[in-house]
């Protein structure tokens, strides 16, 4: 699925110039689980944002599907992401403004769905995760677990092929990290790939793969 | 748009409900301001346009050696229909120079405007009496009525047709009336109270070309060349005169020697007149120049407040990116919520001007109404929202479309430094310039008209009564009795009467040969004691007395002129012109009698003139305290003081007449106070948020600094200084800004003020004050927060 290959990328200020990603190389194949592991500053997230198609790089090739990104114009990439791609994040990210149900339903309303399977779409997912019964709470009305939860859900809801996230646990107690471990854990049986970037070796053991980084380089990697 | 982002952004809106609606209150604030502006000039220059012949109509005026006179002789219009046949129509007027009273047996009504007119003034002024058609070959004049007159005069409903007033008093000479003149579709330079009609407007008085009192219109022909035509006009006026025989005439002639007929068109009647004053025009475009500032900075602070809450909704922009919408897309949503938030305003503003529209009448004296809205003025608001819209909502939406969601989903605050924040700086210090430049043009202006009512115009308007009168007193005897009498009551100085009065109609000039040389002077015909009436001082020489046998070839100038002669004092000169000669007598102060944007012209006044000057101006000076009982006493005496006025007592105060010249400046000055009170508060509320904003940005830098020892002294001084720099910035572009825009207004008044120093170091100062206080009101949260649980943050 994903095919990277001396992937180079910096980042300037008017002074000087930073090595983000320095000629990385690493694959992700369908239906995999990989973790991504590294100090603060090594590139893990930078790496997860191109992966995302959320970011440029400056020099090599990636290949999302066959399809190699650096080629594919702005909307293409967000083709590619609407369909095939799904974000968990650390910090949850859910839209302050609406309601669980409504924000788990927002990816579907750009894939010109109908109403009635909007609904069951989102309806199922939110069984899934086990916060159905929330479904017309606002995000600041739930806990934290709850709420990555529901990011989790939105994830999913579109049925992509990739999830990607970014610390999804970062924020949540050990109770919880663990519903969200094995919410992913789930996804990822049922047949979706899953790229993690986690600080926590805990988390990283429910991966069939972990990917150890330093200064821009994947350094190893550990099945 | 779909319905999950319409939801957003309701609920975005409630939840910053008090800042969006601040600023919503803004937008709505600075259109009701430009909608205000919009129904004036509309209304301002859409006078005559209804006429279809608005482009062919030319008011025919002279321009004399000391200025443009509307005035023409009867005889011209003869002469230029028979040698110019690219005209098709040429008509005359001819006003009334006094009030009319006219009776019928429900009462009395005072005509002020009693115009005479050629029938063909009907086609050129597209003038039509309600229900019948006017012949405009009849022999027989017709009549006519405004519907004004007629309402008050013959209350009732339906047409009003034939009938009979008597003219002057009860028992004077009976008038026919025709009926009265169907509304015309729009407003109109051209008004009347009552319009009569006849075949020839001069039959039966002077229509010499020693005569100019007609105002005289043509209605050219489709495609004639107005240059080409100016000429033959002004070609047959000077042969015409030199043909005249008469004596006056040969006077005349060796004026119009050195005047030139030009063609005045009737679209700039009303705002711009060749002849007459331009304070209307001046006031349009002053308001246009307001209307635009007050929405820029309406827009501005739009803008700038929009952005400053940017950063709540980044979080929507970085999902909606990550769930590939296109930022094109974004934009456009962002886009469309300002122009929803610009349409909720204009609705505001409709309600704002609703409600303001009876003051805002009242203020400049117009009748305006919000039902004048019509088609032109809806697509004009339409223009409006979405130049509004594109102008506040283009920028925010570009930077928020911006956002980058690797940025904006880590949890990171957008930059305080770089493009966004010099962005909004710049846009804050253009808030400021426009509102300093408002408060010190109010200032200034405010120092002017200040300065034209207590600067010595040369005479005292106060406590001086002028009556209204329709007897002639051309010769001294026949005022003496009712001199008199009136100095028979109580508390009456002086009684005097004239063919001019100061802040009334200008006089009229004529040349006069002194020495040989041609000065042309202002004519005032006048009656004993009418420099005490009005205290104005002598220089020189004597004043007219009623010891004087001599008075009547005796003449009094002002300094004016004695300057333009070439003395200093009057050594018994003789001077030649208006049909006599005249011995200079005595010199007195210059007087402003027509306000401070006329020059003060070479002025002679005549105890006898052979110029046929009416002396209808009956001046009475009084002593203050007496005042209310000297116009009891007027009042039941004036039927047997002046019989022709018979019951008709109609006094005004000289002060208020006067007061009348300052009206246009003072509303300038109001309008301006109204504007700039709104574009100080719409800066300051940028300011304000801009503040908060800042504050928001460096909560935690305000933190550190307080665990290493800031105080809240400090900490203002940090949070104003960038603020502080924006205003003095502004401060300094608003300056030579003002003195360009206020020199140019001052520069229409002759008598003025010169441009001091001190507005500018007041106006710098409050501006000051004003960000130190706002900046203050923000701060006061910051100080108080415990930095301890800010850096946990």
């Amino acid at each position: 699925m994903i095919k990277i290959a001396k992937l180079q990328k910096y980042y300037r200020t008017d002074e000087i110039e930073t090595v983000a990603l320095n000629n990385l190389n690493m694959q992700v194949k369908d239906g995999e689980f990989v973790a991504v592991m590294g100090p603060s500053g090594c590139g893990k997230s930078t790496l997860l944002n191109i992966v995302g198609l959320l970011d440029d790089f400056d020099a090599g090739s990636y290949l999302f599907n066959d399809i190699e990104v650096l080629e594919s114009n702005e909307r293409k990439r967000s083709e590619l992401r609407k369909h095939h791609i799904g974000f968990v994040f650390q910090n949850f990210n859910l839209i302050e403004e609406l309601t669980v149900f409504e924000n788990v339903e927002l990816p579907l309303t750009y894939l010109k769905l109908s109403k009635a399977e909007r609904k069951r779409r989102v309806e199922e997912v939110l069984t899934k995760v086990q916060i159905i019964h929330r479904r017309n709470h606002f995000p600041q009305q739930l806990s934290g677990g709850q709420q990555q939860r529901v990011a989790v859900a939105r994830a999913v809801v579109n049925n992509p092929k990739l999830i990607l996230a970014d610390e999804p646990t970062g924020n949540l107690d050990s109770n919880n990290s663990r519903d969200v471990m094995n919410l992913l854990t789930e996804l990822n049986e049922a047949g979706t790939t899953i790229v993690m970037v986690t600080h926590s070796e805990n988390d990283a053991r429910y991966a069939d793969r972990v990917l150890h980084m330093l200064d821009g380089q994947v350094i190893m990697s550990m099945s | 748009m779909n319905k999950l982002d319409l939801k957003i952004a309701l609920r975005a809106f409630l939840r910053g409900k008090w800042y969006n609606l601040l600023n919503i209150a803004g937008l709505a604030l600075g259109l009701a301001a430009f909608i205000f502006v919009t129904l004036y000039v509309d209304h301002e220059t859409s006078y005559d346009q209804w006429n279809k012949n608005i482009d062919r109509i030319f008011l025919v005026e002279i321009e004399l050696p000391d200025g443009p006179s509307p005035y023409t002789p009867g005889l011209l219009a003869a002469e230029i229909k028979n040698q110019c046949p690219e005209i098709e129509e040429v008509g005359r007027i001819n006003t009334a120079p006094f009030k009319i009273p006219f009776h019928t047996p429900s009462g009395t009504f005072i005509v002020n405007k009693w115009v005479g007119a050629d029938y063909s003034i009907a086609k050129i002024l597209g003038i039509k009496p309600e229900g019948f058609t006017l012949h405009p070959h009849s022999d027989v004049p017709t009549t006519l009525l405004s519907k004004s007159t007629s309402a008050a005069l013959f209350p009732g409903d339906g047409p009003m047709l034939n009938k009979t007033v008597t003219m002057m008093s009860k028992a004077g000479p009976p008038l026919s009336i025709a009926g009265t003149v169907e509304d015309r579709p729009g407003n109109s330079h051209f008004d009347f109270d009552c319009l009569a009609f006849s075949q020839d407007i001069t039959s039966g008085k002077d229509a010499s070309y020693a005569n100019r009192i007609y105002q005289t219109y043509i209605l050219v022909r489709p495609g004639t060349d107005i240059d080409i035509l100016t000429k033959k006009l002004d070609g047959i006026y000077k042969q015409a005169v030199i043909a005249d025989n008469s004596q006056l005439a040969k006077e005349t002639a060796f004026t119009a020697g050195r005047s030139t007929v030009y063609l005045d068109p009737l679209k700039n009647l009303h705002l711009k007149p060749h002849y007459g004053s331009h304070v209307n025009y001046h006031i349009v475009q002053c308001l246009i120049l307001l209307a635009i500032i007050i929405l820029v900075v309406t827009g501005v602070n739009f803008t700038n407040l929009y952005i400053a809450q940017a950063g709540r909704r980044s979080k929507e922009v970085g999902i909606k990116k990550v769930n590939g919408v296109m930022k094109r897309n974004i934009a456009m949503q962002f886009l469309l919520e300002i122009f929803v938030q610009c349409c909720i305003a204009l609705f505001i503003s409709l309600a704002i001007v609703l409600i303001g529209l009876p003051y805002f009448n009242q203020l400049l004296q117009v009748e305006l109404l919000l039902s004048g809205i019509n088609r032109e003025i809806i697509i004009q608001l339409a223009i409006t929202v979405i130049t509004l819209t594109m102008l506040a909502g283009t920028y925010p939406s570009l930077v928020m479309a911006g956002f980058k969601p690797t940025e904006v989903l880590r949890g990171n605050q957008l930059s305080t430094s770089g493009s966004l924040s010099w962005v909004r700086h710049s846009l804050t210090v253009l808030q400021f310039t426009f509102a300093i430049a408002f408060i010190i043009s109010m200032i200034l202006i405010n120092q002017q008209v200040t300065y034209m009512k207590t600067e010595d115009p040369g005479f005292k308007a106060a406590e001086v009564l002028y009556i209204d009168n329709l007897m002639l007193f051309n010769s001294p005897g026949t005022f003496e009795p009712v001199r008199s009498q009136i100095k028979l009551i109580n508390g009456v100085k002086n009684v005097t009467v004239a063919s001019n009065i100061p802040g009334g109609i200008a006089p009229a000039s004529h040349e006069y040969i002194i020495r040989d040389k041609a000065v042309a002077m202002h004519t005032i015909s006048v009656d004993y004691e009418y420099f005490e009436t009005l205290n104005i001082e002598k220089v020189h020489g004597s004043l007219f007395h009623p010891s004087s046998p001599a008075d009547s070839v005796n003449a009094v100038i002002n300094e004016t002129a004695a300057r333009a002669i070439g003395i200093t004092n009057p050594a018994d000169l003789s001077v030649r012109g208006c049909g006599g000669s005249y011995k200079i007598i005595g010199i007195v102060k210059d007087v402003k009698a027509y306000g401070f944007e006329e020059k003060i012209q070479p002025t002679i006044y005549l105890m006898k003139d052979h110029c046929g000057l009416a002396k209808t101006q009956i001046m009475i000076s009084a002593d203050g305290t007496a005042i209310r009982a000297v116009l009891k006493s007027l009042s039941s005496r004036w039927k047997d003081i002046n019989k022709l006025d018979g019951d008709n007592f109609n006094y005004h105060f000289l002060d208020d007449l006067y007061g009348q010249l300052f009206v246009k400046q003072e509303q300038l000055r109001t309008v301006l106070i109204f504007f700039s009170g709104l574009a100080i508060a719409i800066a300051s509320l940028g300011l304000f948020s801009s503040a908060a904003h800042s504050i928001r940005l460096r909560t935690k830098e305000i933190a550190i600094r307080k665990v290493f020892g800031a105080n809240a002294g400090d900490l203002i001084i940090l949070i104003s200084k960038p603020f502080l720099r924006i205003v003095i910035i502004a401060n300094l572009i608003a300056w030579p800004l003002t003195v360009i825009i206020v020199g140019k207004w001052l520069e229409s008044f002759v008598y003025r003020i010169s441009i001091a120093v001190m507005p500018f170091i007041i106006t710098m100062i409050v501006s000051l004050v004003i960000v130190i206080l706002t900046v203050s009101l923000q701060i006061s949260n910051a100080v108080r927060f415990k930095p301890a649980q800010k850096l946990r943050e």
